[in-house]
């Protein structure tokens, strides 16, 4: 059996994932961690999530989905927008109450009402933006029984969109936003990518110049960085696999970084 | 993978324009010194050729300052040349000229300077020539009309040093009010130095007149007389000298002069 190059190794660090398991501590990842545990506890109708995309918030949700599934049986993830209007009630009512028939959106306020307690059940919803304005009104209805509380997730332009509706300002009682990572975050985000498939070599490879390089063209955006550092290893791959000899094993190279940035056109040739 | 080759040719293409833009960002800014050095000194020279100019404009009426000597050697050698059959009233008159009010001033700084200097001195020295010729045939006549003339329309100029005219006229006339015998000693050194030994001679014998025990006035004395064919007679008077007064100077240029090392 072939055994693999580090250099496909760090490839695949990159690769998008929303694994709550491949969450990665960083200062602001811990810190809105915590921050969302707290403020689920409160009796609180809606709590907003946002900021752009590739930021990391669908794997913060699922962090604190994993993490609150520990000691509360009562969190339901939706990770995917349900887009078909009869099937939102259906979904929701089965993942709350395990039970699998038809029913519609005023008999299921009914039974939340009589059947759950005050506080008592979490829905974490992620890509909210692709919620229909009735399913937003579905959501508020459901809110405003006090039993079932939403963390909403959300692009950061549709979130000026979603306050702006009135009817759910008065409803939005905490909103946490993300924001891009500092240079030396990222920084450490890359390594512990690199670290967590014991790439020791390769993390320490990256000096700051790599890392500013990186940065002035994804300004700290997760997404674009993975993509960046996907396109680095790949070309470090075929070099490896075709023109060794080109490959300078001890440290990054300028080269191969501008050719990611080519590639990804940050560059114009 | 002919992907990453392709990216590969594109990498070396902008590589290439990166080296090019640095190459004519480097280019840009060194013409750019450059012009930009050039029209500085441009100007500083333009600044310098209006200063100029206004100083002399400022203190030619003046006068306040005298020329340098270097300057104004080159016209001197040539007055003087022409000159050399004046007598000393000529020098008088030179010497006048002189302490006339007006008198250009100027200050070398630069090339240009310089170069204008010249040519004012070359108009001065025609006007002093000029000056001269009309001089010459009126002496007798009106000379302080001339003498009038001369300062109005006068080229300015300052004759020092060379031919020592100035601080002789001026040490004579302090020599006729003081009958000072160092005077006369130091004006016998200064026609010596001159080779003027005759003149050198009189002025020693004056000093020697005066104050018989000072040794300068015998040695120069006997150093013209030399000078003058006449070493029997500086023999004469150095040991003369010698017979009275204690002098390693006096004895040594006896000496010198008895076995024709001075001549
Ligand atoms: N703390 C983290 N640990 C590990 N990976 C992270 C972390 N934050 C972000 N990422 C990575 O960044 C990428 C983008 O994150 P994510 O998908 O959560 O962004 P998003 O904000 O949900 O974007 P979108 O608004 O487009 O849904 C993911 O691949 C994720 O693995
Ligand atoms: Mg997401």
């Amino acid at each position: 059996m072939e055994k693999k190059s580090h250099y496909s190794k760090a490839k695949e660090c990159f690769i998008d994932t929303e694994d709550a398991k491949k969450f990665i501590e960083l200062d602001q990842s811990v810190y809105f961690l915590e921050k969302l545990k707290q403020t689920v506890k409160k009796p609180l109708k809606m709590i907003l999530l946002y900021g752009e995309p590739g930021i990391g918030k669908s794997i913060l949700l699922n962090r604190l989905y994993l993490e609150l599934l520990k000691s509360n049986s009562n969190v339901h993830l939706f990770l995917s927008p349900i887009l078909d209007e009869d099937n939102f009630t259906k979904t929701l009512y089965r993942k709350i109450f395990s039970r699998d028939e038809n029913i519609d959106f005023n008999q299921f306020v009914d039974l939340v009402n009589k059947e759950l307690s005050f506080n008592s059940t979490l829905i974490l919803l992620d890509e909210a933006q692709l919620y229909s304005n009735s399913q937003m009104e579905k959501i508020r209805i459901l809110s405003d029984t006090r039993k079932i509380k939403f963390v909403v997730s959300l692009h950061k332009t549709e979130q000026e969109d979603l306050i702006a509706k009135g009817h759910f300002q008065t409803r939005i009682w905490e909103t946490i936003e993300l924001k891009p990572p500092s240079m030396n975050e990222l920084e450490t985000y890359i390594k512990k990518k690199l670290l967590g498939k014991n790439l020791f070599n390769l993390a320490n490879q990256f000096h700051k110049k790599h890392i500013k390089f990186i940065y002035k063209y994804t300004k700290g955006n997760y997404r674009e960085t993975n993509k960046f550092l996907y396109h680095l290893f790949e070309i470090y791959e075929y070099y490896e696999k075709n023109k060794p000899s080109k490959i300078n094993f001890s440290r990054i190279s300028k080269k191969y970084l501008e050719m990611s940035a080519i590639k990804l056109g940050y560059i114009d040739v | 993978m002919y992907e990453i080759e392709e990216l590969e040719k594109k990498w070396k293409r902008y590589r290439l324009k990166k080296i090019f833009k640095k190459f004519t960002y480097l280019i840009f800014t060194a013409s750019a010194i450059l012009i930009i050095s050039l029209i500085l000194y441009e100007f500083s020279n333009t600044k310098k050729m209006v200063v100029a100019n206004v100083e002399i404009d400022k203190k030619e009426p003046k006068n306040e300052e005298i020329p340098k000597k270097e300057n104004v050697t080159n016209v001197e050698k040539k007055v003087l040349k022409e000159d050399k059959n004046k007598t000393i009233i000529q020098d008088k008159e030179i010497k006048k000229i002189e302490e006339e009010p007006k008198v250009v001033v100027l200050k070398p700084s630069t090339d240009f300077l310089t170069r204008i200097e010249n040519l004012e001195k070359k108009q001065q020295t025609n006007k002093i020539k000029e000056n001269r010729h009309i001089k010459k045939e009126k002496v007798e006549e009106n000379s302080k009309k001339n003498k009038q003339n001369e300062t109005i329309k006068k080229p300015k100029i300052v004759i020092e040093k060379r031919d020592n005219s100035n601080i002789i006229n001026e040490l004579i006339k302090k020599f006729e009010r003081t009958k000072d015998p160092k005077i006369a000693i130091f004006l016998s050194r200064i026609y010596y130095k001159d080779k003027h030994y005759k003149k050198a001679l009189e002025w020693a014998v004056i000093a020697n007149e005066l104050d018989n025990s000072n040794a300068n006035s015998w040695i120069l004395f006997a150093k013209s007389s030399v000078k003058l064919g006449k070493k029997e007679e500086a023999i004469k008077a150095l040991e003369t000298f010698l017979s009275k007064h204690k002098s390693y100077k006096t004895k040594r240029l006896l000496d010198e002069i008895k076995n024709g090392e001075f001549k």
